[in-house]
Formats: C-alpha cells, sequence, structure tokens
C-alpha cells in the first residue's frame, strides 16, 4: 500500500505538503520551453563534437548556463538562447583547453559562423504522449525497461519488483535509477519521429 | 562530422544524473521520509547542476505516469513483459476498458515492511496515497506492501496516524488481534507491554477487539481515548487540551499539568537512556508542570529540586529523585 499508484495527484505524490520549493518561475520555464528542445541540442553537440562521452556533460553545462540566465530574467527566445549558449560553450571548451585533440571539434571556424539555430526540428509534436512513451520504453536495455515498466505501469515497489525480478533490492533500485535516466535520454534526447516508428 | 547523424548509443548519465536518479527511485518507489526529503532539497540547492538534472529526469519520470494506463486486468504482467511494448497499445486499452478499470489483478500473499525509530527519536512517513504515519519513540511499524490493502500493524511504541480516507480501501491500525479502521481520521495508537490506547483526535474509526473473550466493536469519535488491557476495556471522553496535551511528542516536547512526577519520570524514560528513579512514594505523588524538550531529562530534574524542593541525585544513567 506504501506504493498506491496515484496517477491523478501528481502533487500529492510528490510526497511532503507545504510549499515545494522547486516550484519557482525558472524551474517551470526549463521544463516547458529548454527540455523538448533537448533532441535538436544534441543532434547539436553530436554535430559539433567529437567525444561522445563528453556530450552529456555538455547538456548539463548548457543546462545549467541557461538556468541560471532564467533565474534573472526568463529569455524571450528560448531557442535562440540554447543555441547560442550550447555555441559559446563548445567555443570556450576548445579555446580554453590544456591539450586540444586534433578532432576534438569538427570545424571551430564552421562552428563560429555557424547560424545560431539548426534547421527544422525533427521532433514531431506529441499527438499521442503514451505512444511517444512506448517507443521511448522499446529503446531501454531489457532489464531496465522491465523494471521501469513494473513500476510506471504497475505501480510496484523496489521490493517487490525485486521479487518478481528476482534480484536483490539494491540490484532493483539500481535498474529503477539508470531506468530513470534512460528513459529521459530517450524521451527528451532521441529525435522520435512518429512516422517512421511502426 | 561523418558517420550517423544520431549514434544509436547515448551518452551515458553523468554522476549528478544519477544521484538525482537515486532520490527520485528512492522516493517513488520505496518509504522517504522528512529526512530523506530534506537531504533531497539540500543536495537540489547546493548546486545549479543538480537542480538542472533534478528537473529533468523529474519531468520525464512524471510524463511516465501515463503508462500507468495500461494496466490491462486481462492479462499477468508476465505475459505484458514478453510482448513488444510498441505497437500492443491499442489492444492493451481495448481490453482495459473491456474489463473495466482499477480492477486488482495481483494474486499475491500479503508482505510487510517494517519501520522503526530508536529511543528518542522520532520519524514522519508519508504514504503514496498521501496517509502520513508519525512514529514516536522506540516505535516499530510493519507496513502493507499490497496495493489494495492499506494495513498497518503497530508492534512497539507509539504512533499518529493522520489517514486519507478511501470508502474502496479502508485503512486498517492492528495491534495484536485488535484493529482500528479509518473513517476518515486522525488518531494515535500506543501499545505497551500489558495494554494499549487509542486517541482519536479528528474524525471517527471504528475499534473491533476483544474483551473477556467476548467480541466487542465500538465506534470512536474525536475525543475518545480508549484504553484496553486484561482488565478490559475502558472508554472515556477527553477534553481538547488534555488530547492535544498527550500527542504534544509530536512537536518534540512532553507537557505536563499537575502531572505525578512518577507518571512525568515514566513518560521521560521512553525517550531517554538516563532514566529518572522515583523511588519514594511521596516524592512519587507531587504534581509537576512545565513544557520540556524530550530529551531534556536535566531540566526536568532541576524543576523537581529547584521548584518542588525534591532531593535529585545523579548517578550515570540513573537520576534518583527522593524527598
Amino acid at each position: 500500500m506504501v506504493e498506491r499508484p496515484d496517477t491523478k495527484s501528481e502533487a500529492q505524490n510528490r510526497c511532503l505538503p507545504g510549499v515545494d520549493p522547486l516550484e519557482t518561475e525558472a524551474d517551470a520555464w526549463f521544463i516547458r520551453e529548454i527540455l523538448p528542445l533537448e533532441a535538436s541540442l544534441m543532434q547539436y553537440l553530436h554535430h559539433n563534437w567529437r567525444n561522445p562521452s563528453e556530450i552529456s556533460d555538455l547538456r548539463q553545462e548548457v543546462y545549467v548556463r541557461i538556468y541560471e540566465a532564467a533565474k534573472r530574467e526568463l529569455p524571450e527566445r528560448p531557442k535562440q538562447f540554447l543555441f547560442a549558449t550550447a555555441r559559446n560553450l563548445l567555443i570556450n571548451r576548445v579555446r580554453h583547453a590544456q591539450v586540444v585533440p586534433i578532432e576534438a571539434v569538427s570545424d571551430l571556424e564552421a562552428l563560429e559562423s555557424a547560424s545560431e539555430t539548426p534547421g527544422p526540428d525533427r521532433v514531431v509534436q506529441a499527438r499521442d504522449e503514451l505512444r511517444l512513451l512506448q517507443i521511448a520504453l522499446d529503446k531501454l536495455p531489457p532489464r531496465w525497461r522491465t523494471a521501469v515498466m513494473l513500476q510506471r505501469i504497475d505501480g510496484l515497489s523496489r521490493k517487490q519488483i525485486a521479487e518478481r525480478m528476482g534480484v536483490t533490492e539494491s540490484t532493483a533500485a539500481k535498474y529503477l535509477a539508470d531506468g530513470i535516466c534512460a528513459l529521459a535520454e530517450k524521451l527528451y534526447g532521441a529525435p522520435t519521429d512518429l512516422r517512421r516508428e511502426k | 562530422m561523418s558517420g550517423p547523424f544520431f549514434p544509436a548509443e547515448n551518452a551515458p548519465a553523468t554522476p549528478i544524473e544519477h544521484q538525482a536518479a537515486q532520490f527520485i527511485e528512492k522516493r517513488d518507489c520505496a518509504i522517504w521520509t522528512d529526512a530523506d526529503q530534506a537531504e533531497l532539497e539540500e543536495w537540489i540547492s547546493s548546486s545549479p547542476a543538480h537542480r538542472v538534472a533534478y528537473l529533468r529526469l523529474d519531468a520525464s519520470w512524471k510524463r511516465a505516469e501515463r503508462l500507468a494506463a495500461l494496466r490491462s486486468p486481462g492479462r499477468s504482467w508476465r505475459e505484458r513483459l514478453v510482448l513488444p511494448v510498441a505497437g500492443k497499445i491499442a489492444a492493451a486499452l481495448v481490453l482495459a476498458i473491456a474489463a473495466g478499470a482499477g480492477t486488482a489483478y495481483y494474486v499475491s500473499l500479503p508482505q510487510f515492511s517494517a519501520y522503526s525509530t530508536k529511543l528518542g527519536e522520532r520519524e514522519t512517513l508519508t504514504l503514496r496515497d498521501g496517509t502520513r504515519i508519525e512514529l514516536n519513540t522506540d516505535t516499530l511499524v510493519q507496513i502493507s506492501d499490497d496495493q489494495d490493502r492499506r494495513h498497518v500493524r503497530l508492534e512497539r511504541g507509539e504512533a499518529y496516524f493522520d489517514v486519507v480516507h478511501d470508502a474502496a480501501h479502508p485503512f486498517t491500525v492492528s495491534v495484536g488481534a485488535a484493529k482500528v479502521t479509518d473513517i476518515g481520521t486522525k488518531f494515535v495508537v500506543r501499545r505497551e507491554p500489558d495494554r494499549f490506547s487509542i486517541t482519536m483526535l479528528q474524525g471517527a474509526a471504528r475499534f473491533d477487539g476483544s474483551e473477556n473473550g467476548t467480541n466487542r466493536s465500538l465506534m470512536l469519535r474525536a475525543g475518545d481515548a480508549m484504553i484496553a488491557s486484561a482488565g478490559g476495556i475502558s472508554l472515556i471522553k477527553k477534553p481538547h487540551a488534555e488530547t492535544a496535551r498527550e500527542t504534544s511528542w509530536r512537536q518534540g516536547v512532553l507537557v505536563f499539568d499537575e502531572t505525578p512526577l512518577s507518571e512525568a519520570a515514566a513518560e521521560f524514560n521512553r525517550y531517554n537512556r538516563v532514566k529518572i528513579i522515583v523511588t519514594d512514594p511521596v516524592a512519587a505523588k507531587v504534581g509537576i508542570g512545565g513544557t520540556f524538550a524530550t530529551a531534556n531529562v536535566y531540566g526536568f530534574a532541576r524543576v523537581a529540586q529547584g521548584l518542588l524542593g525534591l532531593h535529585v541525585e545523579n548517578h550515570g544513567d540513573r537520576i534518583v529523585v527522593t524527598r
């Protein structure tokens, strides 16, 4: 019963009464305006930075800069602001690096002269949220997917998931935490074209 | 850049994202205490990188709550797991509609998870349905894992329950063979070796137990205090001031009002390793008043000595009060 799923009231799910300290204007703006652009941002970063293992750090750094700016004043054109921030970050990284691997950035000059925003969005508007979620789930590694499904679809607890999957509770907790990260990656970071996903 | 436009394997999560995910996992998949919440808030406010990682993962995880629409009463979880997910949505939805939503479909034995406090500790548990349970000192509860059966066993100590009422899923607290079933309620249950008590602060609840081998069922209402022991069951009405005093532990204090010293000492001893011993029968009856932090044994001893004129000896783990 501790794990009774409650899809009706997300607010209550967030567990404690009183004012949610996270509910500031900047938070809402970030979730509403910036996260939906993540697929485009990731495309941009992958296109302009050769070392894939650094991409998630770069994304994190871009988000921190965006968020810090939004706390002072909400940028009027979120998309332009996001890509200008990403571009400046990449340029600074190359300039300030002690050792710049020759292939670290595809072409600094091209980057500096590039237009601030990439081409048309590849993100198809989510007419069917459930379908997008399913597609994202399908892209997860099997064990993480199973744990996430048992939690989000069936509302099971960590303990129950451990029993169903025949693993220890700490392993189940790990699958779930990894699944939470991977789900965000697939939902926000990967371009989803519903027309091509059959 | 040459090669695929977008790599098949996305970048792995950063260490900060992993930390945020661990908080979210614990909050939504296990028990989440006030201390956990405070830790999360502290973590989030300590760095903007923490904050954006949390916002991003929490937003996507909340979106995934919609997946609950795929619950299908007619299928077992095993069947569902082996099905490829995409492409089965329409079928699953039709099935869910045909079978009616909200049907329980798990057949599982009741399982419980234990939550406890040590001597002098307090802890608040918030269940997924919004119900709050505050554990007083030295308390052990077992909470049912079953999502359709809201059941808590009080094994030891004392707990305050603020129950979110749900007529379809009654909330039950059991003490041994006796049980209290909520009908929209705030109440305190306290278990001692030889007896237990239920104090109703708000709303109503039903009590089912036995008295001298006979089953008893009682309706309890706000202000009712019920005490059950081997000698039988007694029910008295208490004024608000008295029930408020008895639940002051929720604020971490003990409130006395002309309380006999022996009773006050027994209350303190529930919270502290250092015990107050009152053996003298006259001193035991002296009334004491005031508000003390539950851990403030020495403040209490000073009042006994200074204001009541009693003799107090400190023996390390015992404080002995005599005339």
